[in-house]
């Protein structure tokens, strides 16, 4: 089993929900209220609707190229010069998300956990330990994110029953907002909701490439529900003011809730280790997707050899913010890369794609010990 | 082949020598638990005087034999909370750990002044417990901590458990931190619990109206009880009600309230539901015989009359007071927002003091305890 890199047809919702839950999900509610008051909840919904139409947009293209990654369909559809500049950006865009990954981290926990620890520390932590998984290749990495997708998914689950105050009026009143900061309250959920596009590396993994729809849209929409329901309880419990206020409100929601049968004085500690294994599980996939194409751009083997190049090169990219703030106008700037990326390139490959036919028949599978970035 | 593995092994190492969190790492007897802060005005103009109570560790490790103090309090002299939190650096080797804090307790005069700058320290502290309480003393708020009750070793966490297991009192507002900073902020009014020492007990009873972060008045326990009510937060207590000169003693085993915001030709009125169930637990007379069998009914409606008129009091006393602790301006803003960009400004000085109450109040006593009524036989007469 060692050498196989195909994805199972339970293993792709679960990449794609560990991609999806992590650094991004405890500010988001912030966000939502700070931009759109109440009708943060309605940008939400915003959120999802645009998060979907970008799974179809990218399972499509992935479809109609079942067994090549991007890097290998790009330059037949594109040309191979500019084809390989895209695989570049797109390679970069992709280390640029673990680097921002990294940084928002490492910022929360040195505030909440580490404050003496240097961030730098804190940084390398996280991407040496990501990177020993990042190198084993695609198959312990669904594994470990099965693992740490049951760890987290459960807690996450009972929170809504034991949050003591929960005023629906918060929610109240709705459509006040002007458009412009909808789009903009929009836009921001999506930082904290992207993550599907590494299925245009990945997807080309899946064992069932049918079924690659369904379970990809079924999932975004389960895991922004789940999201959802931690940003409602947030409003809610802390009222839209309150959350508007704070950085990362989920783990102030959190210190709020009051522990049954007093086993413990206080469960935010629980929730600080699901944040954290949901981030690793993040940066894992993130390594492994910017190693894994770049390995596929430049035609080599395996893609393990790049994985601590990428953690470095994220590293130091991690190291450009100045503060928390410039941190957010980064994130705001690959969130623009991601909507270009999803509703520019995509949609156009896909045009491209119907005069361009794909050489390989659709149906037709790669034997696994002969592709070439395996494994990582 | 060993190459690889000794790759492993320097990576292994790397690792485990970054994840300790050795930076980090803080013994518990490296720090002083502070259990409860208060504030008190100092005689110079513009400083406090900041008190912490600590337990000593030391002190509750010997507790068998009874002896050494349990706690210990420090104060302090200066202008702002970090900076007072600071000055205590020189007087103990130990971290203060605000973690754990239970009790905050701002003394009536600091009050009078602004509670505003002894919030925001605790609010952006991330060890910060957000269901600690925060208190307002009548006195010096320092006095609280001295409270000699030989049952208790810590005041400050006395005063919390005392808050929140509070069953039989409806006479005091049970609001942690959280909901009092959620009110503050929403308007810059509310209501804090009262605390008082009589130098062997502290006591809990009242409420400290604060309107734009200042004290402004005290608050009964009837008026505390009225705000309990409107702020949904009643778990329980007793009522006393004179019915055909017996008193009933009515006990609320449970209570909810709902607060409805109506605009009707330009009049804000306020629809008021109050429910309660409970249970008559005593009924006192003085008479060699009790009355012959419970009018249910009256009862009911003497409480029914007596919580409305409560409310109704409490009520125009905010609306005279031109203060909203209770969140009215959030209902308005919640059911007619266009109405509220409108008169938003206003709300306070002329909005609100013209508003209309409507109070409907449904109390049902279920049970009157295992005594249905008192019989005597007819020969014993």
């Amino acid at each position: 089993m060692k050498g196989r890199d195909r994805l199972l047809a339970q293993e792709v919702p679960v990449i794609i929900a560990n991609m999806m839950l992590g650094v991004g999900t405890i500010g988001l509610p912030s966000r939502l209220a700070e931009i759109a008051g109440p009708d943060g909840i309605i940008a939400f919904a915003c959120a999802i609707g645009v998060l979907v139409a970008a799974t179809v947009l990218i399972i499509l293209l992935v479809r109609r190229f079942p067994n090549q990654g991007i890097a290998d369909y790009s330059t037949i559809l594109i040309g191979k010069v500019p084809g390989f500049i895209f695989n570049i950006i797109f390679g970069f865009f992709l280390t640029c998300v673990v680097a921002t990954m990294v940084r928002g981290f490492s910022e929360v926990t040195k505030f909440f956990l580490l404050q003496r620890t240097p961030l730098e520390v804190i940084m390398i932590s996280m991407l040496l330990a990501g990177s020993l998984l990042a190198r084993n290749g695609l198959q312990p990495i669904a594994r470990a994110c099965q693992i740490l997708l049951y760890l987290f998914l459960l807690p996450l689950l009972a929170i809504p029953f034991f949050i003591p105050i929960f005023e629906t009026g918060e929610f109240l009143p709705l459509f006040q907002t002007d458009f412009m900061s909808m789009v903009k309250a929009t836009f921001g959920a999506l930082f904290a909701l992207a993550g599907i596009e590494v299925m245009l590396v990945i997807g080309s993994h899946s064992e069932d490439p049918k079924q690659l729809m369904r379970s990809s849209v079924l999932t975004v929409i389960a895991v922004s529900v789940l999201t959802g329901i931690l940003v409602v309880l947030a409003f809610g419990s802390l009222s839209v003011n309150q959350v508007a206020k704070l950085s990362d409100p989920l783990f102030e929601m959190i210190k709020y809730v009051p522990v049954p049968f007093g086993i413990f004085e206080r469960v935010d500690i629980f929730f600080y280790t699901i944040w954290i294994a949901a981030t690793y599980s993040s940066v894992v996939i993130g390594l492994f997707t910017a190693s894994h194409h770049l390995a596929e751009t430049f035609k080599l083997e395996t893609g393990k050899g790049l994985v601590f190049p990428c953690a470095a090169a994220s590293y130091f990219l991690a190291l450009i913010p100045n503060h928390e703030a410039e941190l957010g106008v980064y994130g705001d700037s690959l969130i623009l890369v991601w909507i270009i990326l999803v509703f520019g390139v995509v949609p156009l490959f896909l045009l491209l794609s119907l005069f361009r036919k794909p050489k390989q028949s659709s149906t037709k599978k790669k034997q696994p010990q002969k592709r070439r970035a395996n494994p990582g | 082949m060993i190459h690889k593995r000794f790759r492993l092994v320097i990576l292994t190492l790397t690792l485990a020598l970054l994840m300790t969190g050795c930076w980090d790492a803080k013994d518990v007897d490296q720090r002083s638990f502070v259990m409860g802060i208060a504030f008190d005005l100092a005689e110079t103009e513009d400083r406090y005087v900041m008190t912490i109570e600590l337990p000593v560790l030391s002190g509750f490790a010997s507790q068998s034999s009874g002896e050494g103090p349990k706690s210990v309090m420090f104060s302090t002299v200066g202008t702002s909370v970090a900076q007072m939190a600071t000055h205590f650096e020189s007087r103990t080797w130990r971290e203060l750990f605000f973690g754990h804090t239970q009790a905050i307790i701002i003394s009536g005069d600091a009050a009078r002044k602004s509670i505003r700058p002894f919030l925001d320290f605790f609010d952006r502290n991330p060890r910060i417990d957000r269901r600690l309480t925060l208190f307002i003393s009548q006195g010096e708020a320092q006095e609280i901590f001295k409270t000699k009750d030989p049952r208790e070793d810590l005041v400050s966490v006395y005063l919390n458990q005392m808050l929140n297991t509070l069953t039989n009192t409806a006479r005091v507002v049970k609001m942690n931190f959280q909901d009092s900073l959620r009110n503050l902020e929403s308007n810059g009014d509310t209501i804090l619990p009262r605390v008082r020492s009589s130098g062997t007990e502290a006591v809990i009873a009242g409420g400290a109206l604060i309107k734009d972060y200042k004290l402004i008045a005290w608050l009964g326990e009837n008026e505390t009880r009225a705000a309990a009510f409107l702020y949904n937060n009643v778990s329980g207590g007793l009522i006393v009600v004179n019915v055909d000169d017996n008193l009933y003693a009515y006990a609320m085993r449970s209570a909810s309230s709902e607060t409805k915001a109506k605009l009707k030709d330009n009049q804000l009125i306020f629809e008021i539901e109050v429910k309660s169930e409970g249970d008559i637990i005593e009924v006192y007379y003085e008479e060699a015989q009790g009355p012959s069998a419970f009018d249910i009914a009256k009862i009911e409606d003497k409480l029914n009359q007596l919580i409305a008129n409560e409310i109704l009091h409490l009520v125009t006393k905010l609306q005279d007071l031109k203060t909203d602790p209770i969140g009215f301006d959030r209902l308005v803003f919640r059911s007619y927002p266009k109405f509220w960009k409108e008169h938003a400004k206003d709300w306070k000085d002329k909005i609100f003091p013209q508003a209309k109450f409507e109070i409907k109040t449904t109390f049902r006593v279920r049970r009157t305890g295992i005594v249905e009524k008192e019989v005597v036989y007819e020969r014993q007469r």
